[in-house]
C-alpha cells in the first residue's frame, strides 16, 4: 500500500519541477536581447548565431549559478533550522556571510586584486567564511560536545564583530574601495569565471546528497537532542557534519555571488508551510524552491531597468521580506 | 544464572557535581520496578546514567549479560526504550511520531519505512489506544494522550527494557490509572521489563513488583513494596511523618500523610 503522504510528496515535487522548468525557459528567453521561447529549440539545434552565443555564454552560466546558489542557500537554511530547532536561523545568522564579507573587504582595502588578480575576492571571501566557521565551531564545544545554544549565540556575536571590523576598514579606506566593497556585498550573479560556477554547482549538489544521508536523523532531531539519541541517532556526528556542510555551502555561495539574503530563511519556511516538516521532502523541496526563487529574482533584477541591472539582493530582500511578513500575518 | 538487568557498583555524573554513588540492583525479566525517593535523591541521575546521557564514573550496567554502555547507539535503542516526562514532540502527527520508534532498525540508505514498520507501529498504537489519534498533531493531544503516544513509540522500538520517567506526574487519576494499567499489562503480555521513576508512593506500592528507594545518590532500600514502604524508612528519607497501612482489597501497602496541625493536637492529648 502506497502511503498517502508519499503520494502528496511526489505531486509536490512534480509541481515544483514544472515550475522550475517554466522559470528556466522564461529566464533564458528574457533579457536585453529578446529571444522568444519558440526560438529556443531551433537555436539549440543549429548552434550558431549571436543569439546562441548570448544563450550559452551569458544566460546559461548565470542560470546554473542561480540554481546552485539558490539551492545551496535554501538547503543550508533548512539544515540549520533543523539542527538548531529554530525556524529563525538562516545561513547568515551564524556569521558565515560576515566572515566572507570581511575577507573580501580586507582583500579590497589592501588592494590584493592588483597583485594577485580578481580571483582573490572569492578566495579571500571563502577563507573568511571558513575561519568564522571554525571559530564558531570550536568556541561552542563544551565537555567534548557541541553546545547548540551557545553555538547560536557565538555565531551572532562573531557576526557582529566581523561587521564592526569591516566598518572600521571602510572608515579608513578610500571611497573607491568602499564602493567596491558595497558593490560586492550587494551580491550579483554576474560571474564570468566558469571555474567558480562549476565549484558552486558541484558543491551545492554534493551538499544536497550529504543532507539526504541525514534526512531521518534530522527528523529525529525535531524531538530534541536527547530524545533523538534515545532513538539510536548519533546526534553529535549528525550535528557536526551538517553544520560544516551548511556552512561550507553558504561560504562558497557568498564567496562567488556576494550576500544574497532571505533565500535561506523564507524558502524553507514556505516549503514547511506547504508540505510539512518531514526532512525527507523538506530538503529537496527547499533546494528546488530556492533555485526557482533565485532564477525568478535574477530574471527580474536584470530585466526591470535593462540594460542596467539591479543588485539581486535588493529583489530577494524585498520579495522575501514582504512574502514572509505576508505569510506570518495569516 | 545472570540477572536480566543488572547494575553493579554504578556511579555516574559530572565530578564535582551531584553524582550517583555506587548503586547496585537487579531486575528480573518481566518485572515492573519502581524507583522512588524525594527530589534530589538521584532518581533522575540514575535514569540518565542508564540511558547514557551522563558519563559513567565506575561500575557497569548489563542487559542479558551485555554491557549496555558498550553497545552502539542503535543497538542500544533496539534494546532499551525511553519515555520521558515531557514528550514535546512538536508539530508531527501521532503516526509519524510513533514510526520514529523504527529508526533504530533503519538501514543506512533506507529512506522510507517498510510495510513491516507500519504494521508494528499500528499494532502498538492499537494496544495503547492511540490509533484513533494517528492523524492528529502531537501538539493537539492532551497530556495523557501524549504519554500514551510516547509509550506507543517506545514499544515500536520493540525493546527488552522500558524506562519511564514519571509518566503520570502531570495527569489526573483517570489517566494515571489508565497508563499504569497499560504498563502493568506490558510486563504480563509482552514479557517486557519496566523500570519507572515514580513520585507517588501509593501508585508505586499498588503497581510495582519491586521498589528501589533512593537517598542522597545512594540506594536506601530495595525489595518488594511491603519491604520498602514502611514508615521508618519513609520518615527518614522524606523527613515527613507518615502512617502505613495495607490496602484491604489489593493487600498492597498504602502511605498516609499527617498534617502539622493534626500532629500538634495529637501531642497535646
Amino acid at each position: 500500500m502506497m502511503q498517502k503522504k508519499y503520494i502528496k510528496w511526489i505531486v509536490f515535487l512534480l509541481l515544483l519541477v514544472i515550475v522550475t522548468v517554466v522559470a528556466v525557459i522564461i529566464s533564458l528567453s528574457s533579457g536585453e536581447m529578446n529571444i522568444s521561447v519558440s526560438q529556443l529549440p531551433g537555436l539549440l539545434k543549429t548552434r550558431e548565431g549571436l543569439e546562441y552565443t548570448v544563450l550559452m555564454q551569458i544566460r546559461l552560466p548565470r542560470l546554473i549559478l542561480a540554481i546552485s546558489v539558490g539551492g545551496a542557500l535554501s538547503l543550508s537554511g533548512a539544515i540549520l533550522q533543523g539542527i538548531y530547532r529554530n525556524p529563525l536561523v538562516e545561513p547568515y545568522t551564524l556569521g558565515i556571510s560576515g566572515g566572507a564579507a570581511l575577507g573580501v573587504a580586507i582583500a579590497i582595502v589592501f588592494s590584493l586584486q592588483s597583485t594577485i588578480g580578481a580571483i582573490i575576492l572569492p578566495v579571500s571571501g571563502f577563507i573568511g567564511a571558513v575561519i568564522i566557521l571554525f571559530m564558531v565551531y570550536f568556541l561552542s564545544i563544551r565537555r567534548g560536545g557541541l553546545n547548540i545554544n551557545s553555538m547560536l549565540l557565538i555565531g551572532v556575536m562573531v557576526s557582529f564583530v566581523a561587521s564592526s571590523v569591516m566598518m572600521f576598514l571602510m572608515s579608513i579606506t578610500t571611497s573607491d574601495n568602499i564602493q567596491s566593497i558595497v558593490f560586492w556585498i550587494m551580491g550579483s550573479l554576474d560571474e564570468s569565471n566558469s571555474f567558480l560556477i562549476k565549484i558552486a554547482l558541484y558543491s551545492s549538489f554534493s551538499g544536497l546528497f550529504i543532507a539526504y544521508l541525514f534526512a531521518q536523523p534530522l527528523n529525529a532531531l525535531r524531538l530534541g537532542e536527547a530524545k533523538a539519541k534515545h532513538l539510536g541517532i548519533n546526534t553529535g556526528a549528525t550535528i557536526r557534519i551538517l553544520f560544516v556542510t551548511a556552512s561550507l555551502l553558504t561560504g562558497i555561495s557568498v564567496s562567488v555571488v556576494g550576500v544574497i539574503g532571505f533565500v535561506g530563511l523564507v524558502i524553507p519556511h514556505l516549503v514547511r508551510l506547504i508540505i510539512g516538516n518531514d526532512y525527507r521532502i523538506l530538503l529537496g523541496g527547499s533546494f528546488l524552491g530556492g533555485a526557482v526563487f533565485l532564477i525568478i529574482c535574477d530574471t527580474i533584477a536584470r530585466t526591470v531597468i535593462s540594460p542596467n541591472e539591479l543588485p539581486i539582493g535588493v529583489i530577494t530582500g524585498i520579495a522575501g521580506g514582504i512574502g514572509e511578513s505576508f505569510l506570518s500575518w495569516f | 544464572m545472570e540477572a536480566f538487568f543488572k547494575i553493579a557498583g554504578f556511579s555516574c555524573g559530572y565530578p564535582g557535581r551531584f553524582v550517583l554513588d555506587r548503586v547496585s540492583f537487579e531486575v528480573p525479566k518481566g518485572v515492573f520496578a519502581g524507583i522512588i525517593g524525594p527530589n534530589g535523591s538521584g532518581k533522575t541521575t540514575l535514569f540518565r546514567g542508564i540511558t547514557g546521557e551522563l558519563p559513567t564514573l565506575s561500575g557497569n550496567i548489563q542487559l542479558e549479560g551485555q554491557d549496555l554502555r558498550q553497545m552502539q547507539l542503535r543497538e542500544k535503542a533496539r534494546n532499551l526504550a525511553v519515555v520521558t516526562q515531557q514528550i514535546e514532540a512538536g508539530n508531527v502527527t501521532v503516526e509519524e511520531y510513533v514510526l520514529m520508534g523504527r529508526l533504530p532498525y533503519r538501514k543506512t540508505f533506507q529512506f522510507f519505512e517498510t510495510e513491516n514498520d507500519h504494521a508494528i507501529a499500528r499494532k502498538y498504537m492499537e494496544l495503547t489506544d492511540t490509533w484513533r489519534l494517528r492523524d492528529k498533531s502531537m501538539n493537539a493531544l492532551s497530556g495523557g494522550e501524549q504519554q500514551l503516544a510516547g509509550i506507543a513509540r517506545a514499544l515500536t522500538q520493540e525493546p527488552q527494557l522500558l524506562l519511564l520517567d514519571e509518566p503520570t506526574s502531570h495527569l489526573d487519576i483517570t489517566n494515571q490509572v489508565q497508563i499504569l494499567n497499560l504498563i502493568q499489562r506490558l510486563g504480563e503480555e509482552l514479557g517486557l521489563t519496566v523500570i519507572m521513576i515514580v513520585h507517588d508512593l501509593n501508585l508505586a506500592g499498588e503497581y510495582c513488583d519491586s521498589l528501589i528507594m533512593m537517598q542522597n545518590g545512594k540506594i536506601r532500600k530495595k525489595g518488594t513494596p511491603h519491604e520498602v514502604l514502611n514508615f521508618i524508612d519513609i520518615e527518614a528519607v522524606y523527613d515527613t511523618v507518615v502512617v502505613t497501612r495495607i490496602n484491604p482489597i489489593s493487600q498492597k501497602p498504602v502511605v498516609f500523610l499527617i498534617s502539622e496541625k493534626t500532629l500538634k493536637e495529637q501531642k497535646k492529648e
